[in-house]
């Protein structure tokens, strides 16, 4: 059960809709109180269990073209009213969402949203990982045929970095491996998913210094795949481990 | 387009429809061209065109055939939060397969279903699920509280009944 005067309080926060003044209060109740806390895990987890059973329909290729094809036909009868074009077009592409609500989360926002939701649920988490090994040649071959791509990890046992394990999660409806770092006391979560699947606009425009929900990001590609890393540890870290694990993958 | 996408998703939540669920998109860009004046800029852009949406489902004939009918009562934001009990054990439910949860979905209320896809899968704010659906804010929540419930009773009966 969850204590009476949070009840409401707790969907506001898992939906990102708490007040910022109340956020720091639930957050250090959720510290003490394992009732709570369990709570608000479960209806996380159950969370992001509809998200990705929820995305479940897709616009098949020929609709999606017959789309495009309507809208360019659209477009020059609406010659007389000129000034709609960049509205409409804006319509189309989603852009004028970005412009018009501020720093709100969006649609665009959303790979980049679904991976720190993960990282914060890894955090709050009890549950084991899928694979718990500091092996990277325990890790990696777990993944295999879990994947449709292989990657390499990186020899870490001359660094601060520990390797605790990984799981498989869906970002986007696409598949990726969530591999879990700790470094000192933080840990750090490196999601890693194929770049030609069409990976979501927001985990690539992510520019030196980017955070989410107070959390560091760091995105980068190589070798076919897109690494995107998640932890509330310093800039320098992050740049290590992506040092790191460039080279290593493996399209 | 990167907004066909959760249109579409959404119309095949609401007509089960695919060739229904692409009339309706396809109606909906329609409209959302022809009545782009009358968006008000400082208003939710997905808000407004999720709105369009749903109401051409609403008079479309996969609409009138669907009736979706909610009693009162079901909106009730008290009676929403009375009987949500979670355990340890519950958070594996969350982690429960995709099928099971999306079985779960289908059996959901339509009105509880829209709230909760145009929430937690399409990332709509309380406030944008509210001018989607033309209804008050406190319902909005009320519904996902229930939906989300309702989700987890199904999935808890299932797994129970292994």
């Amino acid at each position: 059960m969850v204590c009476e005067a949070w009840e409401r309080g707790l969907d506001r926060y898992i939906d990102g809709e708490l007040p910022e003044s109340d956020i720091a209060a639930l957050e250090a109740h959720l510290k003490g109180c394992a009732s709570c806390a369990t709570v608000a895990l479960s209806r996380r987890e159950l969370q992001l269990a509809i998200r990705e059973a929820g995305a479940t329909f897709r616009p098949s290729p020929a609709f999606r073209a017959r789309m495009e094809r309507a809208t360019k036909r659209r477009k020059p009868a609406m010659r007389s009213s000129l000034w709609l074009l960049p509205l409409a077009a804006a319509l189309l592409a989603g852009v004028g969402l970005v412009v018009l609500r501020g720093g709100r989360e969006t649609a665009g926002d959303f790979g980049l949203r679904e991976a720190v939701d993960l990282h914060v649920t890894e955090l709050a988490s009890t549950v084991p990982l899928d694979v718990v090994s500091s092996d990277s040649h325990t890790v990696k071959p777990w993944f295999e045929g879990k994947l449709p791509f292989t990657f390499d990890l990186p020899e870490l046992s001359q660094s601060s970095f520990e390797l605790l394990g990984g799981r498989v999660v869906w970002i986007d409806q696409m598949p990726a491996a969530h591999l879990l770092f700790r470094v000192r006391r933080h840990r750090v979560s490196v999601f890693l998913l194929q770049e030609q699947a069409g990976v979501p606009q927001s985990l690539r425009d992510l520019g030196p210094g980017s955070t989410a929900r107070s959390f560091r990001v760091l995105s980068f590609t190589d070798r076919g795949l897109r690494y995107v890393i998640v932890s509330d540890t310093g800039p320098k870290d992050l740049d290590d481990l992506a040092l790191r694990l460039r080279g290593r993958g493996a399209a | 387009m990167p907004l066909l996408g959760s249109l579409y998703n959404f119309a095949h939540w609401l007509t089960r429809n695919r060739d229904e669920a692409e009339d309706l998109v396809q109606e909906t860009f329609a409209k959302a061209l022809r009545g782009f004046p009358s968006f008000q800029p400082e208003t939710s852009f997905k808000a407004w065109i999720f709105r369009i949406l749903k109401n051409t489902f609403l008079t479309s004939r996969a609409g009138l055939r669907a009736h979706p009918m909610v009693p009162l009562a079901s909106d009730d934001e008290e009676d929403a939060y009375a009987a949500v009990t979670e355990t340890p054990e519950s958070i594996l439910i969350g982690r429960a397969s995709r099928e099971l949860v999306r079985d779960a979905m289908e059996a959901l209320s339509p009105s509880f279903r829209e709230a909760v896809i145009l929430r937690d899968v399409e990332g709509l704010t309380y406030q944008e699920i509210a001018e989607a659906l033309a209804i008050p804010i406190g319902t909005v929540m009320s519904r996902l509280a229930r939906g989300r419930r309702d989700i987890r009773r199904h999935v808890e009966r299932r797994l129970g009944g292994r």
